[in-house]
């Protein structure tokens, strides 16, 4: 528990410092959409270290790629 | 130097872009593709490292060929401008994609390696989360502080490959080389697999580097190019020959880091001895461009597809992201393996020649160039 509050604690922080750097400069719009990913990388580090299950990019890229390359690494190896 | 300084710093030289593509295509690829090509090709893993030469030429020369038609815009720009606006932000998103999968893979590449090597009993947390600043302050300051970095190690990379290349004279056996070409030409054209994805097409980052290429230098750019293309394939060549002649292509395949395998194996009269960290270092230097060139990418490029005024907001928290995702990208050495030399190439593929390739022929079909400057602008709004 005491990893989820720090990493929100330190996610809460930032938001605050990105908010306040982008507003001095008229950029609400580069602010928002960095919070936004600060919060989904929050969310990440969370599920890592709470062990929870993660869906892998790599998985998904491999899914949808098995139709090309499984041919091609047959034919590799000596087909 | 000032905490502003990067704000003026979006230009770069033709002779620095060609350093930039040496040190990507040698990047963290030296270390890992050869194993993978002399698993493939065994003995004529050389002769694959060669045929590919032509290949990164012909793929450079597509990139070539939409920056003649589009010199200020990146490919997120010019896909909109190509495609429309919503398939083109849908195009751009899947580089935006690419790329972010591409800094994850580099990271935990540069973190496997430290972890097995240099630092073995160091977090793998700890090693990417420091990496990791070093990278978030470079991508902060901007492409012009890159480039310049990145003409610092190109002369130290040469260094060091040159000292590990004479040192490494006295313990030759061409007879690991034989039988030249046993199965035809076939099993080196196999060879060349890996390497097409890992860097070849990976080098699609300069349809977003090239438009920051001063005015003034653009008729250098394709000499430059092809010089550094030329160069790459003399330097891995080079490499994947001295792992076979001074290993054998059996002991290669079996070490995940060959190449730093070898440069144990250097001992001069007991004097010139464990130079191997030597190479380590200019490793970690090369990874650092090619991250760096990574990371900047991905934020130049989601900052076009949201239609922001500045990409450095996006800089940290895609840091933050990237960190923890390369801690689980792979679950071990078998599926690390399995993607980097099967799945890879594939995608790499296509999304670094396919994509480009066809929206320079929707381009020449319809007719379509534009001289619009779509960089970012040189000063922050403001700053």
């Amino acid at each position: 528990m005491l990893h989820v509050l720090i990493i929100v604690g330190c996610a809460i922080a930032v938001t605050i410092f990105i908010w306040r750097r982008n507003r001095d400069k008229g950029q609400i719009r580069e602010a928002s959409w960095a919070i936004v990913i600060l919060w989904g990388a929050a969310a990440l580090q969370i599920a890592i270290a709470r062990h929870l299950p993660v869906s892998l990019p790599t998985d998904w890229i491999s899914m949808l790629l098995e139709p090309i390359y499984v041919p091609i690494v047959a034919w590799l190896k000596g087909g | 130097m000032s905490m502003r300084s990067g704000y003026v710093n979006n230009e770069i030289t033709s002779r620095q872009v060609s350093k930039l593509l040496y040190l990507f295509s040698v990047g963290s690829a030296a270390l890992i593709v050869p194993t993978a090509t002399v698993t493939i090709a065994k003995q004529d893993g050389w002769i694959s490292m060669l045929l590919i030469v032509p290949v990164q030429y012909a793929i450079v020369l597509v990139y070539l060929a939409l920056m003649r038609r589009f010199p200020r815009m990146t490919i997120a720009q010019y896909a909109e401008f190509i495609a429309g606006r919503w398939i083109g932000k849908s195009i751009a998103l899947t580089f935006v994609f690419f790329f972010f999968i591409l800094s994850t893979l580099v990271l935990r590449n540069m973190v496997d390696f430290m972890s097995k090597t240099v630092l073995p009993q160091t977090p793998t947390w700890f090693i990417s989360g420091t990496f990791m600043i070093v990278i978030l302050y470079g991508v902060f300051l901007g492409i012009e502080t890159i480039a310049r970095t990145g003409e610092i190690l190109y002369i130290w990379s040469l260094f060091v490959l040159v000292i590990i290349t004479l040192s490494l004279m006295n313990q030759v056996h061409l007879e690991f080389f034989e039988p030249v070409l046993a199965n035809g030409l076939i099993t080196p054209l196999k060879g060349m697999y890996p390497v097409l994805g890992f860097p070849l097409t990976e080098c699609v980052f300069l349809t977003a580097i090239l438009p920051m290429v001063k005015e003034s230098e653009r008729e250098k750019l394709n000499r430059g190019i092809f010089g550094a293309v030329a160069v790459t394939g003399a330097i891995t060549t080079l490499i994947v020959f001295l792992l076979i002649a001074v290993m054998g292509s059996g002991e290669t395949t079996r070490s995940p880091f060959a190449v730093y395998e070898m440069a144990k194996l250097i001992n001069i009269e007991e004097i010139l001895v464990r130079v191997e960290i030597l190479f380590a270092v200019v490793w970690i230097g090369t990874v650092f461009v090619k991250l760096s060139l990574s990371v900047y990418v991905l934020s130049v490029l989601l900052g076009q597809v949201l239609g922001l005024r500045a990409y450095r907001p996006l800089v940290f928290p895609l840091c933050m992201l990237i960190a923890p995702l390369s801690l689980i990208i792979y679950r071990n050495g078998v599926h690390s393996t399995n993607f980097a030399m099967n799945v890879w190439t594939v995608y790499s593929v296509m999304q670094g020649l396919l994509v480009p390739l066809l929206l320079l022929l929707a381009a020449l079909l319809m007719r379509k160039r534009s001289r619009k400057d779509g960089r970012f602008p040189s000063k922050e709004p403001n700053a």
